[in-house]
């Protein structure tokens, strides 16, 4: 490997994951270019701060919870939620701005089943009126028309000359 | 045959079936040796450390409770992360919208971590700088795909070996390399892209 070709991001990869000894190829690349070797350094020093940052963090966050113990642990199932349902209840602005949208969902439906109650008994008692007064008219021209001595269409026509027959006899025929 | 091999027979088919002790029939020797990497992981992984901790008791949970499936086929932390991995692939699954994340007051910024670097004797310049590159590696490493994330963490911040990292996950070899090729690209483009702003 010479000094002109650097290291490729997998050798450099490589190299990160390396746990002891370096390959004898990189290594040697990395102590003739100072370019290679300072992006190792960086990348590595980086690295290793990162993890004692997080390792610190995480030590600090153990020491501050309440650790349920063993016994505690194994007989009762650990809640996923209540932690977040203890912080969900210490945020009033979540609460308030949940009511309100609830409230702003359900009002249209309330208001939409005010209007159709009141607006319903009133169609049904026109159509009953309607249908009374329907129904008594016929069935009065049934009564009325069984009643007759002669059904209508057995009533003999009237006479339609009945009116012209006194001139007709009343004129003297000439022949 | 004669009755008292008949007997035998017969008390040998009627026995329950033998457990195979597994390391986790001690659950609190286990809770104790691996509970602060567990715990670890998920804080990383999740930075919330209510959820953290909820998770890392749940992790327990469920491998006292499945303890007879582990065959010792792996090391106890790789079955145990592999559980931590499914729970926080749960949460996740089920909060992709990341509200609950959102509302946590528990969340953590890059600065807080920062803070925890241990520089005790280190010079102001050296210190600013390791800062500035926790700060930076914090960010990058929130910004990779949920798979990178977490191999990245098992390797940079657990120390696993390669090979322990595909048992936990259960993802080849090639592929955890690969993964790792990837996230360490965008770290590399990161701290480019901060060193051109800076001049």
């Amino acid at each position: 490997m010479s000094h002109q070709n650097h290291l490729t991001h997998e050798q450099l990869c490589d190299l990160l994951l390396a746990n002891s000894q370096l390959s004898e190829p990189q290594a040697q690349h990395l102590r003739v270019c100072s370019d290679c070797a300072a992006e190792y350094a960086s990348l590595r020093e980086s690295l290793t701060s990162f993890r004692s940052a997080t390792v610190a963090w995480a030590s600090h966050a153990s020491a501050n919870r309440s650790w349920s113990s063993p016994a505690q642990l194994i007989s009762t199932r650990p809640s996923r939620w209540s932690s977040i349902a203890g912080r969900l209840s210490a945020q009033p602005v979540l609460w308030a701005s949940a009511a309100v949208l609830l409230l702003a969902a359900t009002l249209p439906f309330t208001l939409h089943r005010h209007q159709t109650v009141a607006v319903a008994p009133k169609a049904p008692a026109q159509v009953q009126q309607t249908d009374r007064v329907g129904d008594e008219a016929l069935l009065e021209e049934v009564d009325q028309t069984l009643s007759s001595s002669v059904p209508t269409p057995m009533e003999p026509l009237a006479d339609p000359t009945a009116g012209r027959s006194s001139q007709i006899d009343s004129t003297p025929r000439k022949n | 045959m004669s009755t008292k091999a008949l007997a035998t027979n017969l008390l040998s088919d009627a026995a329950p079936p033998t457990t195979v002790p597994t390391p986790f029939d001690d659950i609190a020797s286990v809770i104790d040796t691996h509970r602060p990497r567990v715990f670890r992981f998920l804080l990383a992984s999740l930075r919330d450390t209510d959820l953290a901790e909820t998770l890392t008791q749940e992790t327990f949970f469920r491998a006292w409770t499945s303890r007879s499936s582990f065959r010792g086929d792996c090391s106890v932390i790789s079955w145990l992360t592999r559980i931590a991995l499914n729970l926080v692939r749960d949460h996740t699954r089920t909060h992709r919208f990341q509200f609950w994340r959102r509302v946590s007051a528990q969340a953590v910024d890059a600065t807080e971590i920062a803070s925890f670097l241990p520089h005790p004797q280190s010079l102001a310049e050296s210190r600013l700088i390791a800062t500035e590159q926790v700060s930076l590696l914090w960010e990058t490493v929130s910004e990779l795909s949920p798979r990178q994330r977490t191999i990245f963490l098992l390797r940079f911040v657990e120390e696993m070996e390669l090979t322990e990292i595909a048992s936990a996950t259960g993802i080849p070899l090639s592929t955890v390399k690969s993964h790792l090729y990837r996230a360490l690209a965008n770290v590399r483009a990161r701290f480019d892209q901060t060193t051109r702003t800076a001049l």
